[in-house]
């Protein structure tokens, strides 16, 4: 069971190096491994320029607000925009740590996508026994109208944000694998470009790898898989919740931003209709768009924000889709179990990451782990995302946790049970005092000609001091991911 | 082996003009075990040209758009087609569970227990698919216009009358709530009216079909267009335009037997 790390809330003193306050946090339990991250930094000055940070943080978050760096919300069928405070206490990552973490997500993104291949082409793994079809076939984000699609070099994962968190034992461990529309890169694009300019010394000072070359990466992908023609980065407008994403994106990889009814389908082509009136081919679509409302004549019929015919220009391989529809069926809660045995499967290897320890309610024995230890255990449903449909056993009244039991053995399938890992805390500052909050990472892996790891990521913290659910769409914040080069 | 002459036609009719109209036309006989088409012609009123396309359950047909402001379309096909008593023996797994249009609710379960106990065992063969199929025929009434394109199994059973895309979504329902695979097809049948919809369930390593409109197994005079999950897998026509406008949609087909 996770024990709240109580820590007093340091004051800032002026004038003293803030790694000072930061090291004293930790000293309950200061095992070396503990603070090295934190030393490393601070020993080599940073700790002044973090400050520097911290004093622009008002300003930076100012800023941000200006260029629309905002996080849409629905709320009762209305639309909230809201701002996506960002907090000047970054999160390090040691050059030997990320290198690890590069190993395994590496070895993971490459798995999926042998897996995505496999299950809308041959099914191999399933033939095989090593994963039963229900986990798959039935799952939501299996889309049969996929079937037999072979994606410009039979890559469907160009994109993956995979989310992981660090244990108190350090330990990582991969909370889930998001394969469709992974957002959040942007944010610590813009952080950086910004903090940056606040305090350029904590950057030249220190041995931070560059993390502005998401957008040449993101290109890169985008020109790999290209069948002829111009990148487009399709939005579904103004108001979905990432459409600072969005078009922050276009504009950093050289695309072209386009809305729904600027592309159009000719002769099994997909064309972006110009301002005035010019027709450019287009090559590859970076999506931001759900399958389900990509293509009125393939999938949801009433969508009003697709592109009809895009389907079929792509199955007769005319254009890249980034991300392949369909990639749902790998990041689904329940087939996220079997991953560990996808790599095994289809690279031979043991896997570098490890999951969370899960339990499939769809299985007896897990289901019974499941019933008699559900207080400790935290329940997510499958079918849900961001942050939605997950229970924590020990929030539960008596009476409640019954009434999930109920519902467990009633859906198994819909089900699965994780324990809860006991993950370290980042601080973040709040007034003038730094207090710790619960932290994942958004690692993102690009797939082109190659796969790789970007040397940043999306940190985002839970600003309720009790909560271990840090969605942005929960209202969370977020901080930037510095990777150190040694 | 049966030789068919078919042809069909469509037409729909808009109040207002409608321009972007982009459609998907699959009236051209699958070519599947079983089934070849020997010849076959299609034409749209406006004129466009179509454009062979193919989805992911292995159905063909043709894509078209009309730009250009109009307030009507008109699709006719005709052609010939040989059918064989030659069975299909690829089973897709995604065909065991369940899609959006045939979840079974209380009262479909319950009817199917009602059968079981009847039998005395699980409905597991063709024996016990054509009782089931015949307790449904007796259960389910065919009348027209009470429920549309949008009826799910669960609704259509609740209302107990309805059409042949009904009956199929019900007894798919049913087959797959017994661990039976089962498929929604749509296609043509002898005689003028309508196109007709059926099942085609698995049924001891191969695909039967099952009609529970007519209470009838599938024979060699049934044309198989399409096949799918349920109905919206396997429409034989859809569109999408630009434009408000009201619209009614009006088919006819007709199949005759040649030699």
């Amino acid at each position: 069971m996770y024990i709240t790390n109580k820590v007093k809330a340091l004051r800032f003193i002026p004038g003293v190096f803030f790694c000072i306050a930061n090291a004293s946090l930790h000293d309950a339990e200061s095992s070396r491994e503990e603070v090295y991250s934190m030393l490393s930094i601070y020993k080599r000055g940073c700790g002044r320029s973090m400050r520097e940070l911290v004093e622009h943080m008002e300003g930076i978050n100012r800023l941000m607000a200006r260029y629309g760096v905002k996080f849409g919300i629905y709320k009762h069928n209305e639309f909230h925009e809201q701002l996506f405070p960002f907090d000047p206490l970054a999160r390090v990552i040691t050059a030997a740590e990320f290198a690890f973490l590069e190993r395994g997500l590496t070895q993971r993104v490459k798995a999926l996508n042998c897996f995505l291949a496999d299950i809308y082409g041959e099914k191999k793994i399933v033939k095989d026994g090593v994963i039963p079809e229900d986990f798959i076939f039935s799952s939501k984000g299996y889309l049969p109208q996929c079937e037999g699609i072979k994606p410009p070099k039979n890559i469907f994962s160009h994109i993956a944000g995979i989310d992981l968190v660090q244990a108190k034992d350090r330990e990582w461990y991969i909370l889930e694998d998001n394969l469709r529309i992974p957002s959040g890169a942007s944010y610590p694009m813009i952080a950086r470009e910004l903090t940056r300019q606040a305090s350029p010394r904590t950057f030249t000072a220190n041995h931070i790898v560059d993390n502005r070359n998401y957008a040449a990466m993101l290109k890169e992908v985008m020109d790999a898989v290209n069948t002829g023609g111009i990148n487009v980065v399709l939005t579904p407008g103004r108001y979905n919740a990432a459409f600072f994403e969005h078009s922050y994106l276009a504009e950093r990889s050289g695309a072209i931003l386009a809305m729904p009814q600027d592309l159009f389908v000719e002769d099994n082509r997909l064309y972006y209709r110009q301002y005035h009136g010019r027709q450019l081919q287009v090559g590859t679509v970076y999506r931001r768009i759900s399958d389900e409302y990509l293509d009125p004549l393939c999938f949801e019929p009433d969508s009003l924000i697709g592109v009809p015919g895009i389907m079929d220009v792509y199955r007769s391989g005319n254009v890249a889709l980034v991300n392949a529809p369909g990639n749902g069926v790998a990041d689904d809660k329940g087939v996220y179990y079997f991953v560990p045995h996808m790599v095994k499967y289809y690279l031979g290897e043991e896997a570098i990451l490890k999951n969370a320890p899960t339990y499939l309610a769809f299985y007896e024995k897990d289901r019974n782990f499941i019933l008699e230890h559900l207080e400790r255990l935290v329940v997510k449903d499958v079918s849900e995302a961001g942050g939605y449909g997950v229970v924590f056993g020990s929030e539960l009244t008596k009476e409640k946790l019954e009434d999930l039991k109920k519902v467990i053995c009633r859906e198994p399938r819909r089900f699965i049970a994780q324990e809860v890992i006991d993950f370290i805390d980042l601080d973040i500052v709040e007034g003038d005092t730094a207090v710790p909050r619960k932290a994942d990472l958004r690692a993102f892996v690009l797939t082109g000609d190659t796969t790789r790891v970007w040397a940043s990521g999306l940190t985002r913290f839970s600003r309720n001091p009790d909560s271990f659910v840090v969605n942005s769409s929960q209202g969370g914040g977020f901080k930037d991911t510095w990777v150190l080069s040694r | 082996m049966k030789k068919l002459k078919f042809r069909y036609e469509m037409e729909l009719k808009l109040d207002r003009p409608v321009r972007d109209h982009h459609f998907r036309i699959r009236c051209k006989p699958m070519e599947a075990e079983g089934q070849h088409c020997e010849s076959f012609l299609c034409r749209t009123w406006p004129e466009t040209t179509l454009s062979l396309v193919e989805d992911g359950f292995g159905n063909h047909g043709f894509a078209g758009v009309i730009r250009q402001p109009h307030d009507s379309l008109t699709v006719t096909a005709e052609g010939i087609v040989c059918v064989k008593a030659v069975l299909d023996t690829q089973l897709h797994p995604m065909y065991r569970f369940v899609s959006a249009r045939t979840v079974p609710s209380a009262q479909i379960s319950g009817f199917l227990r009602e059968v079981e106990q009847e039998l005395g065992r699980p409905v597991s063969d063709q024996e016990g698919l054509l009782v089931l199929m015949d307790r449904l025929h007796g259960r389910f009434l065919y009348v027209p216009g009470v429920t549309s394109v949008r009826t799910t199994a669960a609704e259509a059973f609740a209302g107990g009358c309805g059409v042949c895309q009904d009956y199929a979504h019900i007894f798919i329902s049913l087959c797959r709530l017994g661990g039976i695979p089962a498929r929604y097809v749509a296609g043509l049948v002898p005689g003028e009216g309508a196109t007709h919809a059926w099942a085609e369930v698995w049924d001891q390593g191969a695909w039967r079909g099952y009609d529970p409109t007519h209470n009838a197994l599938v024979d060699e005079t049934y044309i198989k267009l399409t096949h799918g999950r349920d109905f919206v897998d396997g429409t034989v026509d859809k569109g999408c335009f630009l434009g408000y406008a009201y619209q009614m949609q009006q088919i006819y087909a007709k199949v005759e037997e040649l030699e």
